[in-house]
């Protein structure tokens, strides 16, 4: 067992409980109890405690669209398709197990530093991928970059096959999704295939939708219909699809992801940073979509930490609809925790008996979480989403493993990871050269 | 005299030239730069060397709207004009002298701790917060909240009383300003009290202007003016005035601006939290006008840290003109360096020999900088603007002198300053609801 006593516990529960001074104890990879106080329950020899004073504790974030990445801050100022075709596609034809390894490690236990205890993983190689994931410990869903067969990338034959191999693995903590490149690469029978595969293996969909004005165009003109349309009459839409992006919906399309149930990525880093747009994040949430948070991918919000996401999801509402009320704290908050947990079909999210322990320690003693009132529930949501950045991290547990203390990794040495990385650049630089 | 190297490092001098130094050195001299280049330089006995090898050199960073705030995270969700009544004015309306000090402290902590050597400090009680400058080190430029008396914030007589009492302290790097808290606070005769008071004391001008529609409706009301314009006829505007927001500029403001060579703090998390909008400066820069970058106050950014204000900077306008292209990581390093330092008339925001010596180290051995290819200048541009947050600043030197140094405050102690800052706001909250 795991105590974790004397924190500040912010359980993002449905009651929105905050227990000032209180506790959370892990049996294995669940939460069996959350409450006030210290823990007065028996615990066995051998528990653990975590001495949470001056710490927040609260459930691990969820990055709810991401890619492993290899080429950070090497194409930073131009547009998707251009970005797409002289950099994505080039380097992830040209991974191999090795590379695809190595830049899965490094971008996963960035994450875990950053409190982020999950992430929805669209990408190649997908077994490497999930060796990756459970040297880790991180809990990952993966998915295939499924195209027609002329762009040379994935194929629906991959992603059964990824399946076969890895879903379930690492205790379960590694899942796999079927996914969509994006509509330009494909065509509606595939999206339809795609559709029917997931249903067949009774698993989930992760597809890029409306992320650019290109898009939008290309699938009108192919399809003569805009791009939520056109993954709806596909039968692609539904309660275990998460659509990433979603930038330049129109009404009718929101209302198709509201009566499918469809879940949400909003990512207002990456659609900031390549051009693409401001999504219309506070329309969605009214018509009661379930809308989660990701970073995307490092060469397109350069970034893992998701405390600097939640901030600019807020502000960009504000700023473009000149809204100081959009997207408050608490609303943010929810959608990098529980949200995300939701729309990938998880019991985690939330502290609360029974859930999944993936739990994360914040520090506040610091500047950043200062001043503080005691007490002070809205002041705690104000600092985590627009104060503080993934540097308050001290303790990360995903399914009940410790796996990051005092603010390092507990398994890895981060200094080799680091070498690996830049290595793994390297050598991929030269390879598509 | 004594003689600090540091050598190893990749050093971005963000001079004319955007010379970068893959492995070089910065070597200072009491509170000077006398030597910037590549390897190592000639070192005497007694010089105190510093191994800065898997670091970045580079200026420190200029916060060019400053606000010591004591309320972080009291009011997150109110437009501008409202947040200011009900959250502002009340707080510094109820400061004394210890809040007013420790909440200086706490402020420039922060902003020390994400390689800010200088701020550009609008407040009140300048000689508490000029104190808190000089103890803590950084470089301060203060300047009063100057309003019509009927507000009961400052007045002119304060502010010139400030500027005896705390300009040049600290070897200098306390000054004072003449601040104007914003036109709809003050009329004509005000600012242009404020503009002859800058004149006789031979001092600069810190004003908020054009932050909210709200405002720009205001002034046309009161004044059948745009506030840029009201401004510039009452001689506010000029080559030693630097104007904060300017969100809401029409080209005829903009060409005020230049005409007049105005510096403008562009302070986009700010405008963005508040809901004032979007500024332009794309063209503010096409114009030819020097534009800096400020945080504005933890009320309405909530985090001091330039990084991220470098990277909301280029992105607000990306997503908001769907345009990839806008505001690439050089400029924006160059607008939180260089840009803000030449608006205060300083002789900072380069490394150069002659140079003051404000100089940050940032490690590069996280995630935030990985990958990296050595020496490059511009990935080490994009993961400063893009990737990084202030966490990776190791060290902050700030005439010369260690104000941090790997990661601890050198002349106060850290956790005091968050504790009495904790105090005073519970002080200062408490009168504020008492007197509702």
């Amino acid at each position: 067992m795991l105590v974790i006593d004397n924190g500040t516990v912010l359980t993002v529960n449905d009651a929105d409980d905050v227990y000032f001074g209180g506790h959370v104890v892990v049996d294995g990879n669940r939460i069996v109890a959350v409450g006030e106080g210290p823990y007065r329950g028996s615990v066995p020899p051998g528990t653990e405690r975590l001495d949470a004073a001056g710490m927040v504790v609260m459930p691990g974030m969820v990055d709810l669209h991401y890619h492993t990445a290899v080429g950070k801050g090497l194409h930073d100022h131009v547009a998707l398709l251009e970005s797409l075709e002289n950099f994505w596609y080039p380097s992830i034809r040209a991974l191999d197990a090795k590379l695809a390894f190595d830049f899965a490690i490094h971008g996963y236990a960035e994450s875990l530093l950053c409190g982020v205890t999950t992430v929805n993983d669209m990408y190649r190689r997908l077994p490497d991928l999930a060796r990756a994931a459970a040297a880790v410990g991180i809990r990952v869903v993966l998915s295939n970059d499924i195209a027609l067969p002329e762009h040379r990338l994935d194929s629906l034959a991959d992603a059964q096959q990824a399946y076969r191999s890895c879903h379930g693995s690492a205790n379960g903590r590694v899942e796999v999704f079927v996914g969509i490149e994006w509509l330009p690469l494909t065509s509606p029978e595939l999206l339809r295939d795609a559709a029917q595969l997931a249903q067949n293996l009774d698993t989930g969909v992760h597809v890029h939708l409306n992320e650019s004005l290109d898009e939008v165009e290309t699938v009108r003109r192919r399809f003569g219909m805009r791009p939520t349309e056109l993954a709806h009459e596909s039968g692609l839409l539904g309660r275990r699809t998460v659509a990433a992006h979603c930038v330049w919906l129109t009404d009718h399309e929101i209302d198709l992801m509201r009566s499918t149930g469809t879940n949400i990525s909003y990512n207002p880093v990456s659609n900031a940073k390549l051009g693409n747009g401001i999504a219309r994040a506070p329309a969605m949430l009214a018509a009661g979509v379930n809308v989660g948070l990701g970073h995307d991918a490092a060469e397109s919000s350069n970034t893992h930490d998701l405390f600097e996401i939640m901030k600019f999801a807020s502000l960009v509402q504000r700023a473009s609809n000149q809204d100081s009320g959009a997207l408050p704290a608490e609303q943010v908050v929810r959608m990098a925790t529980r949200n995300g947990s939701d729309a990938l079909g998880h019991d985690a999210g939330r502290l609360s008996q029974g859930q999944r322990a993936d739990v994360i320690l914040l520090r506040t003693n610091r500047a950043m979480f200062t001043p503080l009132l005691d007490g002070d529930k809205r002041h705690l949501y104000s600092h985590l989403a627009f104060a503080a950045n993934a540097s308050v991290v001290d303790t990360t547990i995903v399914d009940g493993q410790i796996l990051v203390r005092n603010g390092e990794l507990v398994h890895f040495d981060y200094a080799e990871l680091r070498r690996r990385a830049n290595d793994a650049l390297t050598t991929l630089l030269k390879r598509i050269a | 005299m004594s003689r600090l190297a540091l050598v190893g490092g990749t050093v971005l001098t963000m001079d004319d030239d955007g010379t970068v130094y893959p492995d070089g050195y910065v070597l200072m001299e009491n509170d000077a730069i006398v030597q910037v280049g590549e390897g190592t330089p000639v070192l005497h006995p007694g010089d105190e060397v510093v191994d800065t090898r898997d670091q970045v050199v580079m200026p420190g960073l200029v916060d060019l709207h400053f606000h010591t705030a004591i309320g972080k995270g009291y009011s997150d969700h109110l437009p501008l004009w409202e947040y200011l009544d009900t959250c502002w004015y009340p707080l510094i309306r109820n400061l004394d002298a210890d809040a007013a000090y420790w909440a200086a402290a706490a402020s420039y902590l922060e902003s020390i701790q994400c390689g800010v050597t200088t701020v550009n400090d609008m407040y009140r009680r300048l000689p508490d917060l000029g104190r808190a400058a000089r103890d803590i080190g950084i470089r301060a430029v203060l300047s009063n909240d100057v309003a019509l008396d009927e507000h009961n914030i400052d007045t002119l007589h304060d502010n010139r009383a400030a500027h005896q009492e705390v300009h040049g302290l600290a070897d200098g790097r306390v000054e004072v300003y003449v601040g104007i808290e914003w036109l709809p606070l003050a009329d004509p005769g005000l600012l242009q009290d404020a503009r002859a008071l800058a004149n006789e004391l031979g001092t600069g001008i810190h004003i908020h202007l054009n932050e909210s529609l709200t405002e720009v409706e205001d002034s046309m009301k009161r004044f059948g003016k745009r506030p840029t314009e009201v401004a510039y006829e009452a001689g506010i505007l000029g080559s030693d005035c630097i104007a904060a927001h300017c969100v809401w500029l029409s080209d005829r403001e903009i060409a005020l601006m230049r005409e007049t060579g105005t510096h403008i703090s562009h302070n986009p998390s700010s405008n963005a939290k508040l809901g004032n909008g979007i500024a332009r400066v794309p063209e503010m820069l096409a114009a030819g006008i020097n534009v800096g970058l400020g945080h504005d106050a933890a009320e309405c950014n909530n985090s001091r840290d330039l990084f991220e204000v470098m990277k909301f900077a280029s992105l607000m306008h990306r997503a908001n003109r769907v345009d990839a292209s806008l505001m690439q990581a050089p400029d924006v390093v160059r607008m939180a360096t260089r840009n803000g330092s030449k608006a205060l008339g300083h002789n900072t925001g380069e490394l150069v020999a002659g140079r003051k010596a404000d100089v940050i180290v940032l490690d590069t051995r996280n995630p935030m900088f990985t990958p990296l290819i050595h020496g490059d200048a511009n990935h080490i541009y994009s993961h400063i603007v893009y990737s990084a947050n202030g966490s990776c600043v190791n060290s902050t030197i700030i005439d010369g002198q260690f104000v941090m140094r790997d990661r601890t405050l050198s002349m106060m102690d850290e956790g005091e300053i968050l504790a009495k800052a904790n105090e005073g706001f519970r002080r200062v909250l408490q009168k504020v609801e008492g007197n509702r």
